[in-house]
């Protein structure tokens, strides 16, 4: 009798949202193909159709708050913690859709794979969030990166677009290298990939005897290497280095994707192993977690003081955000988590924001993103300074705007964690991140220009500058529904919890 | 009950929007416009004096209303002996300062009117906040408007003087933030309660009864977080190197606003948070913070006296007169802390005025060296009467307001176990200096011959000019005459602050 197959139970809901986002985009490509003539704006707009289906097929999914689904033998897991953390990144994909579909044909890069591409990307980072197995988590980062490699060389006719996608392509090859090892490490001494039983053999582990057990060592060992690929990815000091390379050579939506989905997907990834399977070891990352936030809080901030280049300068400003939002995944409590996506919402609003204000003043041709060129910005489009300057002050945590809340959260979570340091290290680099935020409302409102620039604006560019103003007002006005959404939003701790 | 503090805190937002609606050009519109809400809001404000308890401690015309729940987080609004005068003084200062934007705002004058009607909900909103996030809230919306204000109608190196005004003060606030995270968290712990609270009443209650008690190390922690805050904004020496560059780049009317109101939100997050709040701090701390206000008050005068700018002259007396208010502050006694909050209207009154004074004749020679004038009195008479008055005011003549509180602060220092004889005898070298300094500006510009063509033919106040004057200077006198009419309504909350200060202090030991 030949032996029996067991197929374990499959449960197509948990992995609903990425089954759409995967069809839709591989339906697109094909769609694509087929689409006569030059123009590819349609393809653009079924992409943000196939967004919107998605969120609503989370929405439709989405479990009761603390409760969770698993399937695929555990390996991937639908928590609330999960779908809000989907529709944020549908968000940020749709803000990066919208403003690029005039992009593209301005600056005569226009080709239809661009769209599916992103969409390939986000359900990429979809599945990162979602994924209880380490070799799910690399299957994530992979999917993700792979597509993005392909997206920083998008503007082909700048070579430093290209040199921007080959840099990326480099250090991911390296990072996953890391990555790739440290999860062997850990299935050596762990036995299992599985994150709640990694918790679980921690836990019994540690518990038998005083002896280090090897293989928990073994974990631990593999865990830092895990961690050091995840800070690539994050960019955490002192793993940025290609972080404002990349963004200043990448297409600006791209940059502007980059910055916000892939981080946010990453540290979702990364906040889900340390406190599933990690948390035993929670004396050994947090003095490390605690050393690279600071670093790079300060680091971030100081290089951007001195950056004149605006795509650089929001380059090096996210890398001191990742110091904040580590912050709040390394505290890991309840508050740890309702912070980071709290923060991630409201980093998400402003830095889209930012990054669509770029692109209304970018040349056809031109490579140079000086902060001259908002000098004087307020005396000729006031709207577009003041949407700025709302942004800049968001990112820079002035109330009354989200970014406020957002970073009140983070260190309200780490003093709670009893980080008192760290809440003291924050507000020190939010004061010298002021500095260059100001400077650039400053050169707005109170300069006069130093050359003529036209803005160019389109309908996708307005809208999201639109809807990512409101939002940062409004939650900073009114946090009250937001913090209700993210204090649903639970990390599942164990099977079917 | 009416909620009159909301009315007050949001009718000049709501004047803000309105003039959003006005046509960009038309310039006198929106200039009555502004004038109209902010003359509405000071009368609606006078009836908070009118209707106040004078014999009820604690907070009045109280509104709470849940806002972010799950965090404790209220909009929690009241008003005490403490915070009245300095509410109505914001309100009857902004229609003056508006007024006075008339002859000397003429670019974008309706972003300047809107800013101007923002800073006012903003300010007001620090001073009647009763939980602690809103009181961030609007302390740091106070920097947006005034920073513009001065980066885009300044003079010469405004942007310098407006990045260097946000970044202090903003550098200060974050650490307040620490302060006010921790604050709630250790309470929490504290009290065993299930939610954090930021409701400053709570807290605060929780203090007095003894049901919170921070632990000294944490308590000198929380207090030198908020005392570094505070001590910006008012500014103490050794913090206080933005505020002249800020006074002497912004436009006379942002002036008025800086020295008048905006100094204030410091002295007064002295009493409501480090007093309130640390006791024990507050003790311990006192000495040494009294020898940094003696410190302000001789170093204010001094650089004072060395200067030729009239504006800068009258900018580093406020580093003096501020001194004098922490001085009385931490005397740590009612006396003391009265005469400090009185003297917080009386510098806000008179300050105001002789900022106004040195616009009126910048306004008319472009100049604001005192070599450039003399024997003023002479072509502009009721100028020189008014400015006189004003003068005396600052300089602190029996019978104007300046004296009442001074002597009220000297007295408290003097009586005061953390401070005592030491301190009031170095201040008293303040006084004596503010006369000097304020004298001779006097003395330069008004009296002698006139010694410049130009200064001939100026032309006296205009009826406008005059008539701000002496808005201002009726409540200089009335306090002047009568000061138990301003003390009686403060006396019941400051005593209460001072005796729970007493006790909790006494606890301790």
């Amino acid at each position: 009798m030949p032996p029996e197959i067991v197929i374990p139970a499959i449960d197509v809901r948990v992995i609903a949202p990425m089954l759409t986002i995967f069809a839709w985009a591989t339906v697109l490509l094909m769609v694509d193909l087929f689409m006569p003539g030059k123009d590819r704006k349609l393809t653009g707009y079924l992409a943000l159709a196939g967004l919107a289906v998605t969120a609503l097929v989370t929405l439709a999914v989405q479990p009761a708050p603390g409760t969770s689904r698993t399937s695929f033998s555990n390996m991937v897991v639908l928590d609330s913690f999960g779908t809000t953390l989907t529709l944020i990144l549908l968000l940020i994909a749709a803000f990066s859709i919208a403003i690029s579909i005039n992009y593209l044909s301005y600056h005569n890069i226009e080709m239809g794979e661009y769209y599916p591409l992103i969409l390939f990307a986000t359900g990429g980072m979809i599945l990162l969030g979602q994924s209880t197995n380490l070799i799910l988590v690399f299957l994530g980062v992979e999917l993700l990166s792979i597509t993005l490699y392909v997206l920083t060389a998008f503007f082909y006719p700048r070579y430093t677009s290209e040199e921007a996608g080959l840099k990326y392509l480099l250090l991911g090859a390296f990072a996953a290298g890391f990555l790739i090892y440290g999860i062997a490490l850990i299935y050596g001494g762990a036995g299992t990939l599985d994150l709640f039983e990694i918790g679980a053999f921690l836990n019994t582990s540690l518990a038998v005897g005083s002896a280090f057990p090897p293989g928990a060592l073994l974990v631990l060992i593999g865990g830092a290497l895990v961690l050091i690929g995840f800070c690539f990815k994050i960019s955490l000091v002192p793993f940025h280095m290609w972080t404002p390379d990349v963004y200043e050579g990448s297409p600006t939506p791209v940059a502007a994707f980059m910055s916000v989905g892939t981080k946010g997907a990453a540290f979702a990834a990364l906040l889900r192993i340390l406190i599933v399977a990690l948390l035993p070891f929670k004396i050994y990352w947090l003095p490390v977690l605690g050393v690279l936030a600071t670093l790079t809080m300060l680091f971030g901030n100081i290089a951007a003081l001195m950056q004149p280049n605006m795509k650089r300068m929001l380059a090096y400003s996210s890398v001191g955000h990742a110091g904040y939002i580590t912050i709040g995944i390394m505290t890991a409590g309840t508050h740890g988590t309702e912070s980071f996506l709290f923060y991630l919402l409201a980093y998400a609003l402003a830095n889209m924001g930012a990054f669509a204000v770029l692109i209304t003043l970018e040349r056809r041709g031109e490579m140079a993103w000086s902060v001259d060129d908002f000098a004087g910005l307020w005396k000729r489009y006031p709207l577009l300074a003041i949407a700025m300057a709302t942004f800049m002050l968001s990112l820079a945590g002035v109330p009354p705007t989200a970014g406020f809340f957002g970073k009140f959260f983070v260190f309200a979570a780490a003093w709670e964690d009893g980080q008192i340091f760290l809440v003291f290290m924050g507000v020190l680099s939010s004061a010298i991140a002021a500095f260059f935020y100001l400077r650039v409302i400053m050169r707005m409102f109170m300069d006069e220009p130093v050359r003529e620039v036209i803005p160019i604006f389109n309908r996708g560019l307005t809208i999201t500058i639109g809807i990512a103003v409101v939002g940062t007002i409004v939650f900073g006005l009114l946090p009250t529904p937001l913090v209700s959404l993210v204090q649903n939003s639970v990390i599942a701790l164990g099977v079917g919890g | 009950m009416f909620p009159y503090l909301s009315l007050i805190l949001w009718l000049p937002a709501l004047g803000a929007l309105a003039l959003l609606a006005t046509p960009r050009e038309q310039h006198q519109t929106a200039r009555s416009i502004a004038l109209a809400v902010s003359l509405l809001t000071f009368v609606i404000s006078l009836a908070l004096p009118l209707r106040f308890n004078a014999a009820d401690p604690s907070m009045q015309f109280v509104e709470q209303v849940a806002w972010i729940p799950q965090w404790g987080i209220s909009y929690h609004l009241g008003l005490d002996g403490l915070s009245l005068w300095l509410v109505v003084l914001t309100t009857f200062l902004i229609p003056i300062a508006l007024f006075a934007t008339w002859n000397s705002i003429h670019a974008q004058v309706r972003y300047f009117q809107i800013l101007m009607l923002l800073l006012e909900t903003a300010m007001i909103g620090v001073f009647i906040a009763l939980d602690t996030i809103l009181f961030y809230l609007f302390w740091e919306f106070t920097l947006i408007p005034m920073a513009f204000m001065i980066g885009i109608w300044g003079s010469g190196n405004r942007i310098y003087a407006a990045r260097k005004f946000f970044l202090y003060t903003f550098a200060g606030s974050v650490l307040m933030l620490m302060g006010i995270i921790g604050l709630s968290f250790l309470h929490r712990d504290a009290t065993g309660a299930e939610l954090t609270s930021f409701s400053l009443t709570q807290i605060m209650g929780d203090i007095r009864t003894g049901a919170f008690a921070l632990e000294f190390g944490m308590e000198q922690l929380l207090f030198g977080l908020f005392f570094i805050a505070f001590a910006i904004k008012v500014p103490m020496w050794p913090f206080h190197t933005w505020l002249p560059d800020a006074h002497v780049q912004a436009p006379t009317a942002g002036s008025v606003i800086l020295a008048g109101v905006l100094l204030k939100l410091g002295t007064y997050g002295l009493i409501r948070f480090n007093l309130s709040l640390f006791p024990n701090a507050s003790e311990w701390a006192a000495p040494a913070i009294g020898i940094l206000a003696v410190i302000g008050i001789i170093y204010g005068a001094w650089i004072a006296f060395a200067q030729t700018d009239m504006k800068k002259l009258v900018a580093y007396s406020s580093v003096s007169h501020m001194g004098f208010i922490v001085l009385g502050i931490f005397a740590l006694n009612e006396i003391g802390i009265t005469g400090a909050v009185l003297q917080m209207v009386n510098h806000g009154l008179s300050t105001g005025a002789l900022f106004l004074i040195v616009g009126y004749i910048y306004e008319r020679r472009h100049t604001r060296e005192m070599s450039e004038f003399g024997g003023l009195w002479t072509v502009m008479p009721i100028y020189g009467g008014l400015a006189l008055v004003m003068v005396l005011s600052s300089v602190g003549l029996p019978g104007l307001n300046g004296f009442i509180g001074e002597f009220a602060i000297m007295q408290g220092a003097f009586i005061s176990p953390a401070l005592g004889w030491g301190y009031v005898a170095v201040s008293v070298i303040g006084v004596v200096l503010a006369a000097v300094y304020l004298l001779r500006m006097y003395r330069e510009t008004f009296m002698g011959e006139v010694n410049k063509p130009e200064n001939a033919e100026l032309k006296d106040l205009s009826g406008g000019e005059i008539g701000m004057m002496v808005a201002l200077l009726v409540p200089i006198v009335v306090i002047g005459l009568f000061p138990t009419l301003f003390f009686a309504p403060m006396q019941a909350s400051i005593s209460e602050v001072a005796q729970a200060f007493r006790s909790v202090v006494a606890e301790g030991q």
